[in-house]
């Protein structure tokens, strides 16, 4: 057996478990309290934000690196294979534990360690809310800049491993450029720092490597984060379009000129019923298209940069430009952005979340495709997207009760990111490969490339125990359109603001 | 230019597949292979033990896609660094890197050794530029990670790992950015303060401030203890944000106990002679040290440098990015006190390990690199070092003895 194969599960399997052993093994190390067995209880832990799910055979809660590391040895020594899960509102199915095995959910291991704002860091375990942390360091005048939408729930270990991103990424970079240095435990079951609060450490850039390795490589148990200050003032508009092109037009537009705002956040006429329905934020409803821009700085420079921003739009096209009046109508319009997906779980039983990332100035085009799709497959789809970034989330609506609508919609997906990689971008720009896509891998590496990322991986993970089947498709297999099992989006979306533990 | 030079075993590939032939070869037959882009930093690091070829960047330099309007570039890795920051400049834009000016110098060489400039507090480094690259490994295998949008979370960040790798891993061979705007305005003020420990506190409250300046040097006067500091602030963008973020920064120098405070006439000029610093130190006998700390500690690495610099023989210089986190000696060294100078060294690289932080020596003269390595020890990460060089370059043929991951 090459360890390829095995590394990807092909022909391992975990042997036989002995489960009152193994939990009464895991309780000696954590205690009884930090391990959950019971069928009833592992449901919960078997699906994450998308659509796959599997059973772990435990879930267990360390409290410690110390911890972590002793139960990565035993996995080791008994051959069981072992994933780590956040918050659990992952969209790739990355902290699903597809062979079974020890799932390590790292909710107890959620305190701030340190606030260090005279050097502009913080060290926090990684099972810390996002939200938190921007909640705990705000009385000193800094954020933690990522803020993907799921920040109420989602863990900053999760952002790690996903190198997760959020709207106001545009200017100041996603996690990656926001984390300086980890402690993990490596699948030897060994303690390691890499980078720390320093920067420009010699070597290799282990903590970049890491940033977005989607738990495959190791197991994060501190992360060290840079805080930036907080700006000095927010201006939040919201520019009206009565077409999807002339909003596209207009947001490379506002890229082309060189006035980036903090954020430009793109919604089209579904998405923004949805909203509505759900949230009551503010937006209007018989826009066929609207842009949320977010631009930061002294006051002054501002009201230059909003002028020209709008100038662009109303040049574009933009029927209306409407700027939030106080920090109530900000908000109101954020919170219908973010909770985007989960109105979308109102307006149709099922929904499948997109993640694909175009050149800025294919926008146009690629939203003409996506209509097209939604078309040939007859099922609608809402667009919401990062459209400074050329990120963009179309969801997919469809019933999982009638037949054939999840395959459906499952090939609608593809056929996005089909095109997405055609016209020169990628399959996801931050929820991750995951499952979800590691067959999809092979539109943008070809076999040479997997080649090398599995050396990387193996180095690692000598024994391929450590989160199989995810990001690496085994040899041969990409470019198969897997259909996962559905669930209902219900579920995802009455999720949303539930505490995981 | 010539393909090969069989004299001096220096190859020329005219290609990424020409690359891969010959790192395949030379893979075949066990040669130590020197890998170079321009050759402007070979005196950067450990010296190189034996080796038998060198292969070049010399021939790929072109540019293989430029989309102003996506604010990306994909050029190859030997393109000179002067003509890819000219051909976004004829498009109003630029790579936020500023590395020490050297002629010839290749995108390549400088992302392998992980130069930048004073611009890093606003722009980032190498590491939040660069999207995607594609490289030649040891035995000739070729890959790619990343690719041409800026949000990209498909597969692993490799392209991060040779960042600073300075050779060891394989080859660059097409590299990736995103680029920005130029900047309308670039304003630079300068505040002279009568201790470092005021500088530094200045330089702290302007970066913990939401005045966001684009650079924040300080310059020891002299290398005594009490020595006084100038501490450059910078801010750059639309011209009206500029004058706001000068005007705030120059209050907050006041505050921290400033003796002056002006801005200067010339921005661009004041940032350009900060960024080439080093520059100015050339030839066999200079010695060059870094290190990286936290900002709170950067009064203390000034001080171990200027100890160094006048144990040396004092005809040197001493300077920080305050904002970042760095501390810098510059200094041309009399021969006969390099010994003496080896326990400061090393005290210092004891002292500045803690929070991630490191001691690189950079450069130094031929004697002090039998006693000492460039960059000191790498802790528990080392083994995963290891694993890495091990998994793209097992026979260690790359740049041999550069970066010796104990």
């Amino acid at each position: 057996m090459t360890v390829s194969e095995k590394e990807t599960g092909a022909t391992a399997h975990t042997p036989k478990i002995n489960r009152d052993k193994l939990v009464r093994d895991m309780a000696a190390i954590v205690g009884p309290e930090g391990v959950l067995h019971k069928t009833y209880d592992l449901k919960l832990y078997e699906y994450d934000g998308s659509v796959d799910k599997h059973l772990p055979e435990v879930v267990i809660f360390p409290r410690s690196t110390e911890q972590v590391a002793r139960i990565v040895r035993y996995c080791n020594q008994e051959q069981l294979y072992y994933t780590a899960r956040g918050a659990g509102t992952g969209l790739s199915g990355g902290s699903i534990p597809l062979r079974g095995g020890v799932l390590i959910a790292f909710t107890r291991m959620n305190k701030i360690l340190e606030i260090d704002p005279e050097n502009l860091r913080a060290v926090v375990e990684p099972g810390l809310v996002n939200l938190h942390l921007s909640q705990a360091v705000a009385p000193y005048g800094l954020y933690f800049v990522p803020d993907p939408s799921s920040q109420k729930a989602c863990t900053i270990g999760g952002n790690v491993a996903e190198n997760s991103g959020g709207p106001h990424t545009l200017v100041y970079g996603v996690t990656t450029n926001h984390v300086t240095g980890l402690e993990v435990v490596t699948p030897d079951g060994e303690i390691r720092n890499y980078g720390g609060k320093a920067t420009d450490g010699p070597g290799y850039d282990l903590t970049g490597l890491f940033v977005g390795s989607e738990g495959t490589i190791g197991l994060v148990t501190r992360v060290i984060v840079k805080l930036t200050p907080l700006p000095p003032a927010v201006k939040t508009f919201l520019a009206i379009f009565d077409s999807v092109e002339k909003c596209s037009n207009a947001v490379s537009g506002i890229i082309r000129n060189g006035v980036i705002p903090a954020a430009l956040e793109m919604m089209d006429n579904l998405m923004i019923g949805a909203v509505e329905a759900s949230s009551h934020a503010g937006y209007p409803l018989d826009a066929a298209a609207v842009l949320l821009v977010e631009c930061e700085g002294l006051p002054a420079a501002l009201e230059q940069q909003a002028g020209t921003i709008e100038e662009i739009c109303r040049q574009e096209g933009a029927v209306e430009f409407r700027t939030a009046k106080d920090a109530a109508e900000r908000e109101a319009l954020w919170k219908g952005r973010k909770g985007a997906f989960g109105a979308v779980g109102r307006m149709s039983p099922d929904y499948y979340v997109v993640d694909g990332v175009v050149p800025r100035s294919k926008l146009p085009q690629t939203l003409a495709a996506v209509g097209a799709i939604s078309q040939k497959y007859n099922l609608r789809i809402a667009n919401v997207f990062h459209a400074g970034d050329g990120n963009l989330h179309p969801l997919v609506m469809f019933d999982g009760n009638k037949p054939g609508d999840l395959e459906k919609a499952v090939k609608a997906g593809e056929d996005i990111i089909r095109m997405c990689a055609a016209e020169g971008g990628t399959l996801s720009g931050e929820h991750g490969i995951g499952v979800e896509k590691r067959d999809m891998m092979c539109f943008i590496f070809n076999e040479d490339d997997l080649a090398i990322m599995r050396r990387i991986r193996q180095a690692f993970d000598q024994q391929g125990l450590c989160n199989p089947e995810k990001v690496i498709p085994t040899p041969g297999r990409c470019g198969e359109t897997r259909i996962p099992t559905a669930r209902k989006a219900q579920e995802i979306y009455e999720r949303a603001d539930m505490q995981a533990w | 230019m010539k393909a090969n030079d069989t004299n001096t075993g220096v190859i020329n590939p005219e290609n990424e597949l020409e690359v891969s032939q010959y790192l395949y070869e030379f893979n075949q037959a066990s040669l130590k292979v020197r890998v170079q882009g321009g050759g402007t930093k070979l005196n950067l690091g450990n010296p190189l033990t034996a080796f038998d070829r060198t292969i070049t960047s010399a021939r790929l330099t072109g540019l293989v896609d430029y989309q102003p309007e996506d604010l990306t570039i994909t050029v190859q890795s030997g393109m000179p660094f002067a003509r890819l920051q000219a051909t976004l400049a004829a498009q109003g834009q630029m790579l936020p890197l500023d590395p020490p000016d050297l002629e010839g110098q290749t995108i390549g060489g400088i992302l392998a050794t992980n130069r930048n400039g004073p611009r890093r507090l606003l722009y980032g480094t190498a590491r939040d530029l660069l999207i995607g690259c594609r490289f030649v490994l040891a035995d000739g295998s070729i890959g790619h990670s990343g690719g041409r949008v800026v949000k990209n979370v498909a597969g692993y960040d490799l392209h991060k790992l040779f960042i600073g790798s300075y050779g060891t891993l394989g080859m660059l061979t097409e590299v990736t950015f995103k680029v920005v705007p130029r900047p309308q305005y670039v304003g630079v003020g300068q505040a002279n303060f009568d201790s470092a420990g005021k500088a530094f506190k200045a330089a702290r409250l302007c970066a913990r401030s939401n005045l966001v300046p684009s650079a924040l040097e300080v310059v020891m006067n002299d290398l005594t203890p009490d020595s006084g500091c100038r501490l450059f602030f910078a801010a750059e963008g639309m011209r009206v944000a500029v004058d706001g973020q000068l005007d705030g920064l120059s209050a907050v120098c006041r505050e921290a106990g400033a003796q002056s405070v002006k801005l200067l006439e010339d921005g661009p000029a004041a940032l350009l002679a900060q960024a080439n610093l080093e520059s100015k130190f050339s030839g066999e006998d200079v010695i060059q040290i870094r290190i990286a700390t936290i900002l709170t500690a950067l009064p203390q690495a000034q001080a171990s440098l200027a100890e160094i610099a006048t144990r040396l023989g004092g005809n040197g210089l001493v300077y920080s990015r305050a904002g970042s986190g760095l501390a810098y000696l510059l200094c041309r060294a009399v021969p006969a006190k390099l010994g003496d100078t080896i326990p400061l060294i090393n005290k210092a690289r004891q002292t500045f390990q803690s929070d991630g932080g490191s001691l690189v020596i950079e450069r130094a003269p031929v004697e002090l690199w039998k006693q000492v390595d460039a960059w000191g020890e790498f802790g528990n990460a080392g083994h995963s070092m290891q694993a890495i060089k091990n998994a793209f370059d097992p026979s260690h043929q790359l740049n041999p003895g550069l970066l010796n991951l104990v």
